[in-house]
Protein backbone atom coordinates (compact mmCIF):
# COMPACT_ATOMS: atom_id res chain seq x y z
CA UNK A 1 0.00 0.00 0.00
CA UNK A 2 3.10 2.09 0.35
CA UNK A 3 5.73 3.22 -2.23
CA UNK A 4 5.34 4.88 -6.12
CA UNK A 5 2.16 4.26 -8.20
CA UNK A 6 2.59 0.70 -9.43
CA UNK A 7 -0.41 0.67 -11.68
CA UNK A 8 0.00 4.00 -13.41
CA UNK A 9 -2.70 5.47 -11.73
CA UNK A 10 -3.30 9.24 -13.01
CA UNK A 11 -1.65 10.71 -9.86
CA UNK A 12 -3.05 13.97 -11.05
CA UNK A 13 -6.09 13.16 -9.26
CA UNK A 14 -4.79 12.65 -6.23
CA UNK A 15 -7.07 14.50 -3.70
CA UNK A 16 -6.18 15.85 -0.62
CA UNK A 17 -8.49 14.25 2.47
CA UNK A 18 -9.45 17.37 3.45
CA UNK A 19 -10.73 18.60 -0.07
CA UNK A 20 -12.63 15.07 -0.24
CA UNK A 21 -14.15 15.73 3.44
CA UNK A 22 -15.20 19.04 1.87
CA UNK A 23 -16.96 17.56 -1.45
CA UNK A 24 -18.09 14.49 0.09
CA UNK A 25 -19.86 16.79 2.88
CA UNK A 26 -21.57 19.28 0.09
CA UNK A 27 -22.56 15.98 -1.83
CA UNK A 28 -24.33 14.09 0.82
CA UNK A 29 -25.94 17.30 1.95
CA UNK A 30 -27.36 17.59 -1.58
CA UNK A 31 -28.67 14.27 -0.96
CA UNK A 32 -30.44 15.49 2.15
CA UNK A 33 -28.59 13.17 4.25
CA UNK A 34 -29.37 14.07 7.89
CA UNK A 35 -26.09 15.91 10.09
CA UNK A 36 -25.17 13.74 12.16
CA UNK A 37 -25.23 10.37 9.72
CA UNK A 38 -22.84 12.63 7.30
CA UNK A 39 -20.45 13.29 9.77
CA UNK A 40 -20.40 8.87 10.31
CA UNK A 41 -19.58 8.61 6.86
CA UNK A 42 -16.80 11.45 6.71
CA UNK A 43 -15.27 9.68 9.90
CA UNK A 44 -15.44 6.64 8.17
CA UNK A 45 -13.71 7.70 5.57
CA UNK A 46 -11.48 9.76 7.34
CA UNK A 47 -10.60 6.89 9.52
CA UNK A 48 -10.41 4.27 6.64
CA UNK A 49 -7.95 6.19 4.78
CA UNK A 50 -5.59 7.01 7.64
CA UNK A 51 -5.26 3.23 8.29
CA UNK A 52 -4.49 1.98 4.96
CA UNK A 53 -2.81 4.95 3.53
CA UNK A 54 -4.99 4.94 0.28
CA UNK A 55 -6.49 8.01 -1.30
CA UNK A 56 -10.15 8.17 -0.68
CA UNK A 57 -10.71 8.71 -4.73
CA UNK A 58 -9.32 4.88 -4.78
CA UNK A 59 -10.86 3.57 -1.55
CA UNK A 60 -14.51 5.11 -1.98
CA UNK A 61 -14.66 6.72 -5.53
CA UNK A 62 -15.36 10.39 -6.45
CA UNK A 63 -17.46 12.09 -3.60
CA UNK A 64 -20.45 12.55 -5.89
CA UNK A 65 -21.29 8.79 -6.62
CA UNK A 66 -20.20 7.71 -3.10
CA UNK A 67 -22.54 10.13 -1.97
CA UNK A 68 -25.41 8.52 -4.39
CA UNK A 69 -24.22 5.25 -3.70
CA UNK A 70 -25.42 5.88 -0.36
CA UNK A 71 -28.71 7.03 -0.93
CA UNK A 72 -30.88 4.14 -0.51
CA UNK A 73 -30.27 4.77 2.90
CA UNK A 74 -31.93 7.96 2.82
CA UNK A 75 -35.50 9.02 1.07
CA UNK A 76 -34.78 12.41 0.17
CA UNK A 77 -38.45 14.55 0.51
CA UNK A 78 -41.05 14.36 -2.28
CA UNK A 79 -40.49 17.60 -4.76
CA UNK A 80 -43.68 19.54 -3.73
CA UNK A 81 -42.95 19.41 0.45
CA UNK A 82 -39.69 21.87 -1.07
CA UNK A 83 -42.25 23.93 -3.51
CA UNK A 84 -44.40 24.71 -0.39
CA UNK A 85 -41.82 25.29 1.75
CA UNK A 86 -40.82 28.06 -0.57
CA UNK A 87 -43.66 29.73 -1.12
CA UNK A 88 -44.90 29.39 2.50
CA UNK A 89 -41.53 30.98 3.29
CA UNK A 90 -41.71 33.69 0.38
CA UNK A 91 -45.46 34.51 1.49
CA UNK A 92 -44.24 34.69 5.10
CA UNK A 93 -41.40 37.13 4.42
CA UNK A 94 -43.91 39.46 2.51
CA UNK A 95 -46.65 39.52 5.33
CA UNK A 96 -43.63 40.02 7.38
CA UNK A 97 -41.87 43.02 5.90
CA UNK A 98 -45.40 44.22 5.25
CA UNK A 99 -46.37 43.75 9.11
CA UNK A 100 -43.17 45.86 9.76
CA UNK A 101 -43.92 48.34 7.67
CA UNK A 102 -47.15 48.87 8.77
CA UNK A 103 -46.04 48.81 12.57
CA UNK A 104 -43.05 51.34 11.64
CA UNK A 105 -45.34 53.87 9.93
CA UNK A 106 -48.43 53.46 11.72
CA UNK A 107 -50.86 52.28 8.62
CA UNK A 108 -52.83 49.18 7.91
CA UNK A 109 -53.22 47.00 4.92
CA UNK A 110 -56.75 45.90 4.50
CA UNK A 111 -58.06 47.32 7.16
CA UNK A 112 -56.08 45.17 9.32
CA UNK A 113 -53.06 46.63 11.59
CA UNK A 114 -49.75 45.43 11.29
CA UNK A 115 -49.74 43.07 14.19
CA UNK A 116 -52.18 40.79 12.46
CA UNK A 117 -50.08 40.35 9.86
CA UNK A 118 -46.55 39.51 11.34
CA UNK A 119 -48.84 37.13 13.36
CA UNK A 120 -50.00 35.70 9.95
CA UNK A 121 -46.51 35.67 8.70
CA UNK A 122 -44.92 33.80 11.72
CA UNK A 123 -47.86 30.93 11.60
CA UNK A 124 -47.15 30.47 7.76
CA UNK A 125 -43.46 30.48 7.93
CA UNK A 126 -42.28 28.57 11.28
CA UNK A 127 -43.35 25.58 9.89
CA UNK A 128 -41.01 26.13 6.77
CA UNK A 129 -38.78 27.42 9.01
CA UNK A 130 -38.66 24.35 11.23
CA UNK A 131 -38.47 22.10 7.98
CA UNK A 132 -35.27 24.11 6.88
CA UNK A 133 -33.41 24.17 10.38
CA UNK A 134 -34.36 20.02 10.46
CA UNK A 135 -32.09 19.57 6.97
CA UNK A 136 -29.70 22.08 8.27
CA UNK A 137 -28.39 20.34 11.53
CA UNK A 138 -25.21 20.15 12.14
CA UNK A 139 -22.40 17.62 10.76
CA UNK A 140 -21.01 16.56 13.78
CA UNK A 141 -18.00 14.48 14.39
CA UNK A 142 -18.71 11.30 16.10
CA UNK A 143 -15.45 11.23 17.32
CA UNK A 144 -14.79 14.47 18.91
CA UNK A 145 -18.68 16.20 18.66
CA UNK A 146 -17.41 18.88 16.83
CA UNK A 147 -18.54 20.60 14.12
CA UNK A 148 -16.88 19.34 10.52
CA UNK A 149 -18.70 22.10 8.97
CA UNK A 150 -19.18 24.83 11.22
CA UNK A 151 -21.21 27.69 10.71
CA UNK A 152 -19.75 30.80 11.23
CA UNK A 153 -21.13 33.68 13.01
CA UNK A 154 -20.47 35.82 10.61
CA UNK A 155 -22.20 33.87 7.99
CA UNK A 156 -25.37 34.06 10.84
CA UNK A 157 -25.22 37.69 11.63
CA UNK A 158 -25.11 38.30 7.38
CA UNK A 159 -28.37 35.63 7.37
CA UNK A 160 -30.66 37.34 9.60
CA UNK A 161 -29.17 41.28 9.86
CA UNK A 162 -29.86 41.77 5.79
CA UNK A 163 -33.58 42.08 5.75
CA UNK A 164 -34.02 43.33 9.03
CA UNK A 165 -31.32 46.48 7.85
CA UNK A 166 -33.09 46.46 4.45
CA UNK A 167 -36.35 47.19 6.01
CA UNK A 168 -35.06 49.75 8.67
CA UNK A 169 -33.34 51.89 5.47
CA UNK A 170 -36.90 51.22 3.38
CA UNK A 171 -38.71 52.61 6.42
CA UNK A 172 -36.39 56.13 7.27
CA UNK A 173 -36.46 56.22 3.03
CA UNK A 174 -40.09 56.39 3.33
CA UNK A 175 -40.49 58.89 6.60
CA UNK A 176 -37.72 61.29 4.99
CA UNK A 177 -39.55 61.50 1.53
CA UNK A 178 -42.96 61.81 3.21
CA UNK B 1 -5.52 -22.33 4.51
CA UNK B 2 -4.55 -25.62 2.48
CA UNK B 3 -3.11 -23.80 -0.88
CA UNK B 4 -2.21 -26.04 -3.70
CA UNK B 5 -0.52 -24.86 -6.92
CA UNK B 6 -3.91 -24.65 -8.99
CA UNK B 7 -5.32 -22.00 -6.51
CA UNK B 8 -7.98 -20.03 -8.56
CA UNK B 9 -7.51 -16.23 -8.41
CA UNK B 10 -10.33 -13.88 -7.05
CA UNK B 11 -13.57 -15.17 -6.94
CA UNK B 12 -16.25 -13.58 -9.32
CA UNK B 13 -17.37 -10.24 -7.68
CA UNK B 14 -21.12 -11.66 -8.08
CA UNK B 15 -20.70 -14.73 -5.57
CA UNK B 16 -18.57 -12.03 -3.48
CA UNK B 17 -21.07 -9.79 -3.48
CA UNK B 18 -23.84 -12.68 -2.44
CA UNK B 19 -21.50 -13.76 0.43
CA UNK B 20 -19.89 -10.53 1.77
CA UNK B 21 -22.57 -9.31 4.41
CA UNK B 22 -22.45 -13.07 5.71
CA UNK B 23 -18.30 -12.64 5.75
CA UNK B 24 -18.37 -9.66 7.61
CA UNK B 25 -20.98 -10.55 10.13
CA UNK B 26 -18.49 -13.66 10.30
CA UNK B 27 -15.31 -11.83 11.23
CA UNK B 28 -17.09 -9.17 13.17
CA UNK B 29 -18.56 -12.36 15.42
CA UNK B 30 -15.54 -13.73 16.22
CA UNK B 31 -14.09 -10.42 17.57
CA UNK B 32 -15.02 -6.56 18.32
CA UNK B 33 -12.96 -4.71 15.63
CA UNK B 34 -12.69 -1.95 12.90
CA UNK B 35 -12.76 -1.50 9.04
CA UNK B 36 -9.31 -2.05 8.25
CA UNK B 37 -8.90 -4.85 9.94
CA UNK B 38 -12.01 -6.62 8.23
CA UNK B 39 -10.83 -5.53 4.92
CA UNK B 40 -7.62 -7.45 5.95
CA UNK B 41 -9.06 -10.52 6.86
CA UNK B 42 -11.37 -10.91 3.55
CA UNK B 43 -7.88 -10.12 1.76
CA UNK B 44 -5.84 -13.23 3.80
CA UNK B 45 -9.20 -15.33 3.32
CA UNK B 46 -8.95 -15.28 -0.30
CA UNK B 47 -12.34 -13.07 -0.90
CA UNK B 48 -10.03 -10.39 -2.60
CA UNK B 49 -9.37 -6.96 -2.16
CA UNK B 50 -13.08 -5.14 -0.65
CA UNK B 51 -12.82 -1.04 -1.32
CA UNK B 52 -14.09 0.76 1.77
CA UNK B 53 -16.31 2.16 -0.34
CA UNK B 54 -18.38 -1.40 -0.48
CA UNK B 55 -17.44 -2.39 2.93
CA UNK B 56 -18.61 0.51 4.97
CA UNK B 57 -22.07 0.59 3.51
CA UNK B 58 -22.82 -3.53 4.34
CA UNK B 59 -21.60 -3.18 7.72
CA UNK B 60 -24.13 0.22 7.89
CA UNK B 61 -27.14 -2.35 6.34
CA UNK B 62 -25.81 -4.75 8.99
CA UNK B 63 -26.64 -2.30 11.82
CA UNK B 64 -29.72 -1.57 10.38
CA UNK B 65 -30.60 -5.13 10.29
CA UNK B 66 -29.58 -4.81 14.26
CA UNK B 67 -26.85 -7.98 13.71
CA UNK B 68 -23.73 -5.33 14.76
CA UNK B 69 -23.94 -2.59 16.77
CA UNK B 70 -20.71 0.14 16.46
CA UNK B 71 -18.41 2.51 18.49
CA UNK B 72 -16.47 5.11 17.73
CA UNK B 73 -12.68 4.22 20.23
CA UNK B 74 -9.71 7.19 20.57
CA UNK B 75 -7.03 6.01 18.25
CA UNK B 76 -3.85 5.52 19.73
CA UNK B 77 -2.09 8.16 17.48
CA UNK B 78 -4.17 9.30 14.80
CA UNK B 79 -8.07 9.87 14.57
CA UNK B 80 -10.66 7.57 16.39
CA UNK B 81 -11.50 4.12 15.07
CA UNK B 82 -14.97 2.93 14.90
CA UNK B 83 -15.42 -0.47 16.27
CA UNK B 84 -18.04 -3.25 15.28
CA UNK B 85 -19.35 -5.98 17.55
CA UNK B 86 -21.98 -8.70 16.55
CA UNK B 87 -24.85 -8.92 18.92
CA UNK B 88 -27.02 -11.53 20.00
CA UNK B 89 -29.85 -11.40 16.84
CA UNK B 90 -26.74 -10.98 14.50
CA UNK B 91 -25.04 -14.07 16.03
CA UNK B 92 -28.09 -15.94 15.62
CA UNK B 93 -28.80 -14.85 12.06
CA UNK B 94 -25.09 -15.76 11.13
CA UNK B 95 -25.82 -19.82 12.66
CA UNK B 96 -28.85 -19.90 10.38
CA UNK B 97 -27.32 -17.63 7.12
CA UNK B 98 -24.35 -20.15 7.75
CA UNK B 99 -26.43 -23.28 7.78
CA UNK B 100 -28.51 -22.37 5.10
CA UNK B 101 -25.82 -21.56 2.80
CA UNK B 102 -24.05 -24.78 3.31
CA UNK B 103 -26.92 -26.26 2.25
CA UNK B 104 -26.75 -24.33 -0.54
CA UNK B 105 -23.49 -24.68 -1.85
CA UNK B 106 -23.57 -28.61 -0.83
CA UNK B 107 -26.65 -28.57 -3.43
CA UNK B 108 -25.20 -26.07 -6.33
CA UNK B 109 -21.99 -28.21 -6.04
CA UNK B 110 -24.34 -31.76 -6.85
CA UNK B 111 -24.94 -30.24 -10.36
CA UNK B 112 -21.68 -28.94 -11.02
CA UNK B 113 -19.31 -31.63 -12.61
CA UNK B 114 -16.57 -32.02 -9.76
CA UNK B 115 -14.64 -35.23 -10.36
CA UNK B 116 -16.17 -36.30 -13.41
CA UNK B 117 -15.05 -34.02 -16.63
CA UNK B 118 -11.51 -32.97 -16.23
CA UNK B 119 -9.65 -31.98 -19.09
Amino acid sequence: MTGPDAQGHDTTRHTSAADYTQRLILALRLHEVPGDRIGEIVAEVQSHVADTGEDPVDAFGSPRAYAASLVDEHRPSAWWTTALTVAASGLAGWLLAQGMFNVALGTRTWGQPGWVWIGLALVIGIPGGFAVWRRSTRVRDPRTGEDLAPFTAGGLLALIGTPVVLVLAAVVAIRISS
Amino acid sequence: MDATETTPGPPPSEWLRAVLSLAVLAIVAEEETYGYVVTQRLLAAGLGPVKGGTLYPVLKRLEAAGHVTSSWREGVNGPGRKFYAATEPGRAHLAERTAAWTHFTEQAASLLPIGRSTT
